[in-house]
């Protein structure tokens, strides 16, 4: 018992090193804060330290620059997390309460395809999707409703078949058919892990998936925060210099959304983080 | 997919009426189930399957993806493996892959036994929440973040250096052969904010804490129980957390396409980017296809051998 108190005494060793390697991880984030609020002129005397005036105006045109690629990030969100989960959710209902003819090769057809590295077959799918006349934005939202299928079906499969047999047998006893057992007990019993997969979806769209969304949109007027996010520094009033200031802000206009739904809501989020990290 | 299609009439009286309407109703629920997965699998045979076996087949062709192909045979396969910039790629990944494997778990794993070190929960949420933080920020930003910071005149880091004692230290990180690759590599410094950290910490948490008091009553020294209770416990988690990341750290060439392209002198050419630049750049989609052809099979068989691996120790009782 003497040497408990005794192990104690280190933690204040123990809060010095988290906080050190706490600061050197935001390093980058409070950097792109500090540039956020310089002109170009500040930036190129100082680009580290705080520069007083401050350019709040940055932020304007930064977030006036964003505005449009965030509606359409939005549209892309929603469309696609919305119909996977829809059609996911549907399947994995079928695969985790039934075996039926061809069900045990069926389900692996489809999440077979997560040890693919979509990445490995981005050129295939972006010529089909040209092919198909699904351009910039729409071919985000069908790829990310299409191909988000295979970790979703396997991700629900396994929330759906923990769900007791004893509640299906009873509203199959009053006549109700798949639909209804999909829309009255699949769905509101398993909510908590839905809201996990849309949360992980999310986090893929909007921080993980660059190159595809650029192979897609970057050419194209309607684009996606990431990709616009490279065009900022082309934007700079010093005509070909680059104004840092005004990218940082942009930087920090796009980052706040998910810092702020992380904070509040970190609960989801570490959850959706760990399920997620399924994902190849 | 009509629910109402088995809806009871009601007017059942007899058993072995019931009987047989039961067993009518469950046939046509069967039939049913075909309808709630038609969509997901109709949709992937479609936007994927035909798609990727499509392009696999091009592979024998010169393609430029859309009208002219013509018949190659294997020649594409066998300009790739006698391209000197495919073999470079390939050693440039063998570097990524033995950096990334590693210090990006050992970091999250250290920080993950300091929190736990903390009596309070309250504390250890604090940093937890913290730590893991950047995850949720754009790679992009992270990426484009830490081209500031290389910027040879303006830079944090070479005006660091510059305080730290030589004052007109002027480095070109990203474009000096010798650090290319490396200074890609360090954008995750100090590789502590993943999801690592949160399966570590989890793990570390499970450890039931009678096992700490003895061992620290014993007077066992700190890095023999990590490496005798804490890691063993851990191992789960870190073959898992190995196994998933690894397709994804040979895919990921997102710095690459944004800082270097593969410059300079080829030193940050990775095997995605040799795929990208054949396909985006040169528009030699036959070829492309057979370059993918080969990546996929590659981390097929890792995979497989891997996880075979892991099944035949985890049968063999590795753990502690």
């Amino acid at each position: 018992m003497r040497r408990l108190p005794a192990a104690k005494a280190r933690h204040p060793l123990v809060h010095a090193f988290l906080v050190l390697l706490l600061v050197l991880a935001l390093v980058p984030l409070g950097l792109m804060v500090l540039i956020s609020l310089k002109s170009p002129g500040q930036y190129m005397l100082d680009p580290v330290g705080v520069t007083l005036p401050l350019h709040l105006g940055n932020y304007v045109r930064a977030a006036l620059f964003l505005a449009p690629s965030f509606l359409w990030t939005l549209v892309v969100a929603a469309g696609g997390i919305g119909l996977n989960l829809l059609t996911s959710s549907l399947a994995a209902y079928g695969f985790a309460r039934y075996r039926f003819h061809g069900s045990g090769v069926l389900f692996f057809s489809i999440t077979g395809l997560m040890f693919i590295p979509a990445i490995l077959v981005l050129f295939p799918l972006y010529l089909w999707n040209v092919r198909l006349g699904l351009r910039d934005i729409w071919g985000l939202v069908v790829s990310y409703w299409i191909l988000g299928q295979c970790f979703s079906v396997f991700f629900l499969h396994n929330a759906f078949r923990s769900l007791p047999e004893e509640l299906f047998e009873a509203a199959r006893m009053d006549g109700a058919g798949h639909l209804r057992l999909w829309a009255r007990i699949v769905l509101p019993l398993s909510r908590s892990m839905i809201t996990t997969l849309a949360v992980m979806m999310l986090l893929w769209i909007y921080t993980n998936d660059y190159v595809w969304q650029y192979i897609m949109t970057g050419g194209s007027a309607r684009t996606v925060v990431p990709v616009v996010l490279r065009g900022l520094s082309q934007t700079g009033s010093a005509g070909t210099d680059l104004d840092r200031g005004l990218e940082s802000a942009g930087y920090v206009v796009a980052s706040a959304p998910m810092l702020l739904a992380f904070l509040l809501a970190s609960r989801a989020f570490v959850r959706g983080l760990m399920s997620g990290s399924v994902k190849g | 997919m009509s629910s109402g299609a088995w809806s009871t009439s009601g007017a059942a009286s007899g058993s072995a009426l019931r009987h047989r309407q039961a067993r009518q109703r469950q046939r046509q629920r069967r039939s049913g189930v075909y309808l709630l997965v038609a969509p997901a699998v109709l949709t992937l045979a479609a936007w994927y399957y035909y798609p990727v076996i499509h392009s696999f087949v091009m592979s024998l062709y010169d393609w430029d993806g859309f009208l002219s192909a013509r018949w190659v045979a294997l020649q594409n396969f066998q300009e790739l493996f006698t391209d000197p910039e495919f073999w470079i790629s390939l050693r440039n990944m063998a570097i990524v892959l033995a950096f990334s494997l590693t210090i990006p778990f050992l970091v999250p794993f250290f920080a993950a036994e300091l929190v736990t070190e903390l009596d309070s929960p309250r504390w250890r949420q604090f940093y937890r929440t913290l730590l893991v933080l950047p995850v949720v920020v754009p790679s992009v930003i992270w990426i484009l973040m830490w081209r500031t910071i290389y910027d040879p005149t303006t830079g944090a880091l070479n005006r660091f250096i510059r305080l730290l004692g030589s004052p007109d230290f002027s480095f070109n990180w990203l474009n000096e052969p010798s650090t290319a690759l490396g200074a890609l590599l360090f954008i995750g410094f100090p590789f502590v904010s993943s999801t690592a950290l949160l399966f570590f910490s989890a793990a570390l948490e499970d450890i039931p804490r009678d096992i700490f008091d003895a061992a620290r009553v014993d007077g066992v020294p700190r890095w023999r129980r990590i490496r005798h209770i804490d890691l063993p416990f851990c191992l789960p988690q870190l073959r898992f957390l190995l196994v998933t990341s690894f397709a994804g750290i040979i895919a990921n060439y997102t710095s690459v396409l944004l800082l270097t392209q593969g410059r300079p002198l080829n030193r940050t050419l990775l095997p995605g980017y040799y795929l990208y630049r054949a396909s985006a750049g040169d528009q030699r989609y036959g070829y492309a296809s057979a370059v993918s052809l080969v990546l996929v099979a590659f981390i097929l068989a890792i995979t497989v051998v891997v996880q075979r691996r892991i099944r035949s120790d985890a049968e063999f009782g590795a753990g502690t």
